[in-house]
């Protein structure tokens, strides 16, 4: 199995280095080429990578990359030419595009659409107050979507009982934190 | 599943049943609320995870730097 390989099954798998893995792997060449074929500076280039091996990333967690056609490393430099437009359209807007901004590139507000941006706010905010392991958990069980057995693996747990009744409390303790901010908000 | 008959029933049999009307009423529209709120949970899962990686490859490059 290739390197690549061995990274985009331990992303799968919720290994908690495969990302930073993903991102040294391709870093050095990526950011001589971008500067290249951008004309753009070192940090720039760098936001640039940084975006790309996120919705790579992503890509792969959420199921969308199942099997690499090519390469991991042709993949990112497809997505930067992708999102370089983009990209620079956030810049000339404001200097400063900042976090939320780059995330935005990253993952887009309108794919949820079940759901008002108040209540997204909310819970994203509840879920950053909930604090770790709960935080942990939630991720392994609704983005990453493993199983029971499988976050007792990756987050050292004795069984899958324990990663269950955890989750259960964690989801009850968030409950209870949209439930007062709710309160505040609209009753 | 919420039966929207029986807590009327329920909620209108009491001594009270202004009150305990009012009040079912109020549970009634903060569980449909919270229900709202959780169509969004993996997304909002989804946004943190991703913007915790962001950071976690932001100080990466800091440490290289």
């Amino acid at each position: 199995m290739t390197q690549e390989n061995q990274i985009l099954e331990a992303i799968r798998s919720g290994n908690k280095s495969a990302l930073e893995e993903l991102y040294v792997l391709h870093r050095v060449p990526f950011l001589r080429w971008a500067q290249v074929e951008f004309q753009c500076s070192s940090s720039d280039a760098c936001e640039l990578y940084q975006i790309a091996v996120l919705i790579t990333y992503d890509n792969i967690v959420v199921g969308k990359l199942k099997s690499l056609h090519s390469t991991l490393k042709s993949y990112i430099y497809a997505v930067a030419k992708n999102k370089w437009k983009e990209w620079q359209r956030a810049r000339s807007r404001t200097r400063n595009i900042g976090d939320p901004y780059l995330l935005q590139l990253i993952i887009k507000p309108e794919e949820e659409s079940t759901a008002d941006p108040g209540a997204v706010k909310i819970v994203t905010s509840a879920l950053q107050r909930l604090g770790q392991p709960c935080q942990e958990l939630l991720e392994c069980f609704y983005y990453q979507k493993l199983s029971m057995k499988e976050i007792s693996d990756v987050m050292g747990y004795k069984n899958p009982s324990t990663a269950k009744n955890l989750k259960y409390k964690c989801l009850q303790r968030l409950k209870r934190m949209v439930v007062k901010k709710i309160k505040m908000m609209y009753v | 599943m919420f039966n929207k008959e029986y807590v009327l029933t329920k909620a209108f049999s009491n001594t009270d049943p202004g009150q305990k009307a009012t009040d079912t009423g109020f549970r009634v529209r903060i569980s449909l609320l919270l229900v709202q709120h959780f169509k969004c949970l993996r997304f909002a899962v989804r946004y943190n995870h991703l913007e915790r990686a962001l950071h976690r490859l932001q100080d990466h490059e800091n440490r290289m730097n």
